[in-house]
């Protein structure tokens, strides 16, 4: 686990994923052991307003509350996760990049026979690849939930909708390798990538329902994720080409960034 | 000869602030090369600058030949570096640490790790946020000595270790000496200088201001400042011209100099008059500075 960055970085990782994980874990089983008190409340969608309704936008825009699929999306996958997601990766991004050029260890690894760019991509796979652990997490844990109160869904649809998930984190681990490779700031890393996840939740949200801002909601990462209703409708190939493209240029410019200033003192 | 480490007019501003001034640096295979100065001379940023942490504002620079910015993957596989700061992964044992740094380098040979571990008498097995800053510092020295490199960097080596391990730190270094490596190291302590280096490079304010064997400045270090506050006025006139004498300033009844080799004659003649207190000290690197190369204090401030 110590023959290069990207597994020595996984390897830092194995204490603090077990605890990610179990609340993880914990969280999707209880949230989908609730689905049947909500089930029973079919007025909810009354309550909810209209589709121009705030608390419709609030409760992530699905069309019928009641149902399993928009059930989950509502409670749980239009926000909680993605939250902890883009938390999960600003955290290692930082912490990986800005945080160790502070404390110099970062000086002390790249006067070994790397390149930058190389440190950079595998503490990114990295930051991937923990994602990925944490989607299997969710997933295993709502389908526990799912066979445990026999919820009407297609696992089909709820392995696309994970991995729809790990795709929007691996995204932002890609905005916070571009923040650390270009400023090498915590600050700025943690700061601005809170603030694409916050206007991007805004936008995705709450922009279709005000007039002539609809389009915002295109500009949204979030919508990229979850706006083609990955539960009900299984992955848009087009909203993933977005995230990953997205990921590739940033991953790419962090390189470049990274490559070429100088190192904090 | 061919030099190891070769700078050419080398220049690092930090926006305004010039921190390393046209440096011509060359240094030969197998000597043990001293880069001396004052805090915050300039003495970091160069060797930043040689391992391409940072990029130089003007200039170039070699290291085996090997242009420092384009080659630099190249260079890092024979030197090993210790920064002035040994930061690393709180988390991590010593020895996880080293197995770490071995990895990225294709391995080493691990009795000699463990060799210079016992000899610098580091912990391996301890997590690095328990160790104190000398014993994190001694794992620094394994990880720059441990692969054997062609070219050691240490940037203020000795700074938290105990006068016996520092001992055999030197040990070591004469080691890496006899088998044709070549030291670079930066200080600002005199004596450690004195007792490692073959040859020296002062660098001031960013500028380097002498490059000489460590013989001649053993004999600048000869210097002695004497501060003398007698009875009654004395003539400053005689003590101006004796000998070896530089520096002088003469405050009410309070004389002070500096003086090169013996100081007999001095001695002598401050026996003719009424002595109240007189102090001496060794020159301090800081004293050899402003008296060798005051004309060099203008110019721009380092950082």
């Amino acid at each position: 686990m110590l023959s290069n960055t990207f597994l020595k970085s996984l390897r830092d990782l194995r204490r603090s994923i077990g605890w990610w994980s179990l609340g993880l874990f914990l969280y999707s089983v209880v949230i989908v052991l609730m689905y049947p008190s909500f089930q029973d409340f079919p007025e909810l969608n009354e309550i909810l307003g209209d589709e121009d309704s705030i608390f419709r936008a609030m409760a992530g825009n699905v069309e019928d509350f009641s149902s399993p699929e928009g059930y989950l999306t509502a409670e749980t996958y239009s926000l909680m996760l993605p939250m902890i997601f883009i938390i999960f990766s600003l955290w290692l991004g930082s912490s990986w990049l800005a945080g160790e050029e502070r404390r110099g260890a970062l000086e002390v690894l790249l006067s070994h026979p790397v390149r930058r760019s190389s440190v950079l991509l595998q503490k990114f796979a990295a930051i991937v690849t923990a994602n990925a652990a944490l989607g299997v997490v969710v997933l295993v844990g709502t389908l526990v939930g799912i066979v445990a109160v026999d919820m009407d869904i297609s696992l089909i649809n709820v392995i696309q909708a994970c991995i729809s998930l790990v795709i929007f984190g691996s995204t932002f681990a890609a905005l916070a390798v571009f923040l650390g490779g270009w400023t090498g700031k915590s600050s700025i890393t943690l700061g601005v990538g809170s603030a694409v996840g916050i206007l991007g939740y805004i936008a995705n949200s709450f922009a279709p329902i005000i007039d002539g801002l609809s389009w915002a909601q295109y500009l949204s990462p979030i919508y990229y994720y979850i706006g083609g209703d990955p539960l009900s409708n299984g992955l848009n190939l087009i909203h993933v080409a977005v995230l990953v493209g997205m990921s590739v240029v940033l991953v790419a410019l962090a390189s470049y960034l990274f490559e070429r200033r100088d190192l904090a003192v | 000869m061919d030099s190891v480490i070769h700078t050419d007019k080398i220049t690092k501003h930090f926006g305004d602030i010039g921190a390393v001034l046209d440096v011509d640096l060359d240094v030969f295979p197998g000597e043990i090369f001293g880069y001396l100065g004052p805090n915050g001379a300039g003495k970091s940023t160069t060797i930043r600058m040689l391992l391409d942490q940072i990029r130089p504002t003007q200039g170039s620079g070699t290291i085996f030949g090997l242009d420092i910015r384009k080659d630099s993957v190249e260079i890092k596989r024979r030197v090993g570096y210790l920064p002035g700061e040994f930061a690393l992964y709180d988390q991590m044992t010593g020895g996880d640490v080293l197995r770490y740094f071995a990895n990225l380098r294709g391995g080493v040979d691990w009795t000699y790790v463990q060799n210079l571990t016992s000899r610098l008498d580091a912990t391996l097995e301890r997590k690095f946020a328990q160790l104190s800053r000398g014993n994190k510092q001694k794992i620094g020295l394994v990880q720059a000595l441990m692969h054997k490199p062609d070219l050691v960097v240490l940037d203020e080596p000795t700074s938290g270790l105990d006068p016996l391990v520092q001992h055999e730190f030197y040990e070591i270094l004469d080691e890496v000496k006899a088998e044709g490596r070549t030291v670079f190291f930066s200080s600002h302590v005199l004596p450690e200088v004195q007792r490692t280096c073959d040859r020296v490079g002062i660098i001031r304010k960013g500028r380097l201001v002498a490059v000489e064997d460590v013989s001649s400045l053993i004999d600048r270090a000869a210097l002695h400042r004497f501060e003398i506050e007698f009875a009654t006025e004395i003539p400053r006139q005689q003590f101006e011209d004796l000998d070896g004498v530089t520096d002088l300033s003469l405050d009410g009844k309070t004389l002070m100099l500096s003086i090169a080799g013996s100081p007999d004659a001095l001695i002598k003649m401050v026996a003719n008059h009424e002595v109240v207190r007189l102090v001496t000290h060794e020159a301090s690197l800081e004293d050899i500075f402003l008296t060798f190369y005051s004309s060099d204090a203008e110019g721009n401030d380092a950082q």
